[in-house]
């Protein structure tokens, strides 16, 4: 019965229940929408700092990290990477990489040349996404190479110009090789800006007087917050194959890059900073709206007193009808933030707020997301908020007397 | 009666409300009505017969479905929605049985509303509002409470104070006994009748307050929207100078 | 024929009253989000002041003074002859607390017995060079190098590592002095850096400034004066004031902001930023359903006290202007009370920052660099703009109610109860 009548009070005054249902929609859309901003803007500053520098999970030849020298190679890689394939969740690719010099008719610089498989999935893509100029390499070794917009500039070539790139390989012989230009890329890292170039891995194993070995392995994870998992599986994938993991270092991020680590841990405090801030955004609007309805009632539950019902009664019914709106508008918002998310899953380019931006190639880039915690922390902490918001008014409406809420007006 | 003589005129006026859906009410039907100048008339009939709707026509509160409605020379149909309020701030007193008064004022601010409203000066409005006031019996420390620090009577003579000091054409009064004991009734209406005389000034009454319509001197009965039957009594052809 | 505004005003104003609890809510409503917008705004805007002070602080500072052309050809070629004293009277002509530092920049091979490596080489003057940048105190072993030091250097831990040597090994730097000298020197390790950052740790020799200036040949000559300001953000300013002529005329110098030469920082902030307007956009929108809401059922309430004043004769626009009366008043109440508050959660929050954990901040020590707390900025920004944001924000929610008032007749109110 009293079921039906807090279902029917939500329809009998619907300006009401709707300006209460979209405050719970509205707090829900933009504490999950902001969320996702603040989620997508972590994930982005990680990938960025990741993407052309050794993944998630690094792994090398032991000591590789503190010393990053061609000598210093995994000789027998086929293995490690049968191991990996199977692995759910993660996407490898193996990188060979050499300290050298190139070198233009105007002058030389040092670089560092990275050789990758054009025909792995992950970091070549980030590669393919920050080229503004010619094409990706192909899946064969012809003597190309991809250099930045930067480095063309400093060593005054073009694409498909001729370049020189030299360096020391693993007996501390001078190789050297030509290279046409195949393509300009700009990631706005300048890190990678500054002194990357890229050729096709099998190239890159003649400079490093390589046969098969790699330098390293970069693993790129689906679930960034699970790395130490990862990390264990990695491990336990690579000791079953029977591949002697001492030889080897497997790194996450955070314990190559200590730095970056550092400065993340300050922007994940930085979130939980803005978390709060968006959630007390959402605790004000919701409290406010319904203490606003509510002393608006004061007299109806007088008549409904004066009729008989019981405060107890009232008490379920203020309850089963709080519980009614913020369904529809929990449904409601976390319709709008899914569509929100989904509308921008290809990527929310941010350039196209600033010019200047542009230059900043997919750093630009964010992908919303909603984080599990934050979806479940938006949920149980409105609910609890409107709960507490009717509170009040449902003890008062056990006590008041009749006779006061009759002549509220 | 002549035509010249007439402050409002209603011809062939009907009002239907809810057109569109299944239920269609007929409020008026086919109404044709004059009021003279100073009369004192009463419209009376049960809940539901239209009384409050003609009242509302008059007023330009309300605008007819079908028919014509003049007040004081204007007819109301072709007035914009500007224009309307201007007539109703010149020409029409309104009284209406309760919520008469905008609660943050205090009596002389309520009962001078109008006159501000149309400019007059402020020494002006205040003699106005304060002779009336005293007329009415109002004290000077009545005159500065809020409407929800006065009696029921004194609520509704402010209005009608409200009303006169504007110096309208026509007061329109829907019950404005309803809220009142008898007594104090009563003693509204005496005034009212009295005010009348002295000024000549129209009074139209909606109720069903027997008291009201024996003092009327103008009696209209309504039934489902038409008029019944419309008497005017002896003493006001003999009080109407 | 139309009343005067002052009674609108003073009609107005005691209906605020009026209904104590009602606007109670509606204007603590309004204040509060203006104190979460201000409060947001505040610590964003504080944030990033740390990121941008932490970018150009720890090396490169807030401004350089290089001879122009350096920018393009980073030699000693493009160096200058500067006396400290001189540029104190430069820099004493900007506002107070703008601290500077002389470097001499240059590049060499770095030998230790086993291995060689090319390095960058500076040398600068100890004591300056603590009040402008960080890196110096990023010491993770052995001891810093003290002014009168000429035969001491810091190395940067992965160059060490790189050169198999530790704290009180001896290296050789073998370069090119100022007009093509070989330059040559053995150098004691007093100490090791480490930034955190490889690029920065794998490619860094400090020594004194004197003993820089001996090693290239180069006696009272610089390649850099960096400086520190009391207000980042001014940096772009504060350049253009010294190049429109503060700078000495004698030599062909420019100066530039972190604006001109950290265009990485510059993405980074104006990404950051629009990452902010972002979610104030959301929190935005709550605000505004907010105030429409609290305004809508106002204006409901009120439907038949609105048709009393139509059936006395107010003209609809008169109500509007009634209506929009009120809600002004409201807003302005609103917003001056949560300015004031929002200005107090500032300062509280200033006076007791949000701490980073203490293992954090233990591990940011080691990089020369602290972050110790979440911190709040009081730029003007801070508080104009979500100022302005809430009330364009409430224009429009003030909108359907306003219109829905004038429309309103005198019928439909007589009719509401």
């Amino acid at each position: 019965m009293i079921t039906r009548i807090a279902w029917r009070n939500i329809w009998r005054n619907k300006r009401r229940s709707w300006v209460l249902i979209t405050a719970v929609a509205a707090g829900f859309f933009a504490f999950l929408g902001g969320m996702s901003i603040v989620t997508s803007f972590e994930d982005q500053m990680l990938d960025n700092a990741v993407r052309f520098d050794g993944g998630h999970v690094q792994i090398a030849a032991d000591g590789y990290h503190e010393n990053p020298n061609v000598r210093r190679a995994i000789d027998d890689p086929a293995p490690i990477a049968a191991a990996l394939q199977g692995l759910p969740g993660i996407a490898h690719e193996s990188l060979v990489q050499v300290d050298g010099m190139a070198t233009s008719a105007r002058r030389s610089l040092g670089v560092m040349i990275t050789g990758v498989d054009p025909e792995a999935p992950v970091g070549t893509a980030h590669l393919r996404q920050s080229l503004v100029e010619g094409e990706m390499l192909s899946g064969t070794a012809e003597g190309r190479v991809l250099i930045s917009t930067k480095l063309a500039d400093q060593l005054s070539l073009e694409v498909g110009q001729r370049l020189v790139l030299m360096a020391a390989d693993r007996t501390n012989e001078i190789q050297s090789a030509a290279f046409r230009i195949g393509g300009l890329f700009r990631t706005g890292q300048s890190a990678v800006d500054d002194r990357r170039v890229f050729v096709h891995h099998d190239d890159a194993r003649q400079l490093a007087a390589y046969d098969t070995e790699v330098t390293s392995f970069a693993i790129f994870v689906d679930d960034e917050d699970a790395l130490d998992a990862a990390v264990a599986s990695i491990t336990a994938a690579l000791e079953e194959a029977g591949i002697a993991t001492a030889n080897l270092e497997i790194l996450t991020w955070q314990q190559r890059m200590g730095f970056l680590s550092a400065m993340y841990e300050v922007i994940d405090v930085f979130s939980l900073v803005l978390l709060i801030i968006l959630f007390t955004a959402v605790a004000l609007s919701l409290v406010n709206s319904f203490l606003m309805v509510i002393f608006e009632r004061m007299r109806e539950l007088g008549v409904m007193m004066a009729n008989g019902v019981r405060p107890g009664q009232i008490k379920r019914m203020l309850y089963l009808e709080a519980s009614f709106i913020v369904s529809i508008g929990l449904v409601i918002g976390g319709a709008l933030s899914v569509g929100l998310v989904a509308y921008f899953s290809g990527g929310m380019d941010l350039a196209m707020f600033a010019e200047g931006l542009g230059d900043f190639g997919v750093g630009s880039v964010l992908y919303p997301r909603i984080d599990m915690s934050d979806l479940v922390l938006g949920l149980i902490g409105i609910v609890v908020l409107v709960f507490l918001a009717i509170l009040y008014p449902a003890l008062k409406a056990s006590r008041f007397e009749i006779v006061d809420a009759l002549r509220h007006t | 009666m002549t035509a010249s003589e007439a402050i409002v005129r209603l011809n062939g006026v009907s009002k239907i409300y809810g057109q569109d859906t299944r239920v269609p009410v007929r409020a008026l039907d086919d109404v044709t009505l004059s009021l003279k100048k100073g009369d004192f008339a009463a419209v009376a009939g049960p809940s539901g017969s239209g009384k409050s709707t003609l009242l509302n026509m008059i007023g330009g509160l309300d605008k007819p479905t079908e028919g014509r409605v003049t007040v004081a020379g204007q007819d109301l149909g072709e007035l914009s929605r500007n224009a309307l309020a201007d007539f109703r701030l010149y020409h029409i007193g309104f009284v209406f049985q309760a919520f008469n008064l905008i609660p943050v004022l205090s009596a002389v601010e309520n009962a001078e509303f109008e006159l501000l409203m149309q400019g007059v000066s402020k020494e002006e409005r205040r003699e106005r509002v304060r002779e009336e006031l005293t007329g009415m019996g109002f004290t000077e420390d009545q005159m500065h409470r809020r409407p929800d620090e006065l009696s029921g009577g004194q609520q509704q003579r402010v209005a009608i104070a409200r009303a006169l000091v504007a110096r309208p054409d026509l007061v329109l009064a829907d019950e404005p006994t309803a809220n009142l004991d008898s007594t104090t009734g009563g003693r509204l209406m005496d005034m009212m009748a009295e005010l009348n005389e002295r000024t000549g000034i129209t009074f139209l009454f909606a109720t069903h307050d027997p008291m009201v319509m024996d003092r009327a001197r103008r009696f209209i009965q309504m039934r489902d929207g038409r008029i019944e039957n419309d008497e005017v009594r002896d003493r006001t052809t003999a009080s109407h100078a | 024929m139309e009343a005067p505004m002052a009674f609108y005003l003073r009609l107005a104003w005691r209906n605020l009253w009026r209904n104590r609890r009602r606007t109670l809510i509606s204007v603590s409503g309004i204040a509060l989000s203006l104190v979460i917008v201000i409060t947001f705004s505040g610590v964003v805007h504080g944030t990033l002041n740390e990121v941008i002070t932490l970018g150009t602080r720890q090396f490169t500072g807030d401004l350089q003074v290089t001879a122009k052309g350096y920018e393009d050809d980073p030699t000693l070629a493009n160096s200058f002859s500067a006396d400290v004293a001189d540029w104190e009277a430069v820099f004493g002509e900007l506002p107070g607390g703008t601290v500077f530092t002389p470097r001499l920049t240059s590049f060499g091979l770095i030998s230790s017995d086993d291995a060689s490596a090319g390095s960058m080489v500076v040398g600068v003057d100890i004591n300056r060079e603590a009040e402008v940048t960080h890196f110096l105190s990023a010491l993770q072993e052995g001891e810093s190098l003290s002014a009168g030091d000429p035969g001491g250097v810091l190395v940067g831990r992965l160059l060490a590592r790189n050169l198999e040597v530790g704290v009180g090994d001896t290296l050789a730097v073998l370069s090119q002095g100022y007009r093509g000298e070989m330059a040559a020197e053995l150098y004691s390790i007093r100490g090791l850096l480490s930034t955190g950052q490889a690029e920065v740790d794998r490619n860094l020799v400090v020594m004194t400034l004197p003993a820089a200036q001996e090693l290239f040949f180069m006696e009272g000559r610089l390649t850099h004066i960096i400086a520190r300001l009391p207000d980042v953000h001014r940096a772009t300013d504060v350049a253009d004031r010294l190049n429109a002529g503060l700078l000495p005329a004698d030599a062909d110098l420019e100066a530039q902001g972190w604006q001109t030469f950290m265009q990485e920082l510059v993405q980074m902030v104006d990404l950051s930023t629009i990452r902010n307007y972002i979610i104030m956009a959301f929190i935005l929108v709550l605000v505004g359903f907010e105030i429409f809401n609290t305004t809508m059922m106002s204006v409901l309430e009120r439907t038949r006290e609105f048709g009393l004043l139509q059936s006395l004769g107010m003209r609809p626009g008169a109500l509007g202007s009634l209506v929009a009366t009120e809600w002004f008043l409201k807003l302005t109440m609103a917003l001056s009370l949560g300015l004031v508050l929002g200005a107090g959660v500032l300062g509280i929050m200033h006076q007791y920052p949000i701490p980073i954990g203490g293992e954090l901040a233990e591990a940011m020590h080691g990089y020369g660099f602290m972050i110790e707390a979440i911190t709040v900025s009081f730029r003007p920004i801070v508080f104009w703009l979500p100022l302005a944001a809430i009330a364009v924000i409430a224009l429009p929610a003030l909108l359907y109610p306003l219109i829905r008032t004038v429309r309103q007749t005198p019928m439909d109110a007589l009719r509401a109860t």
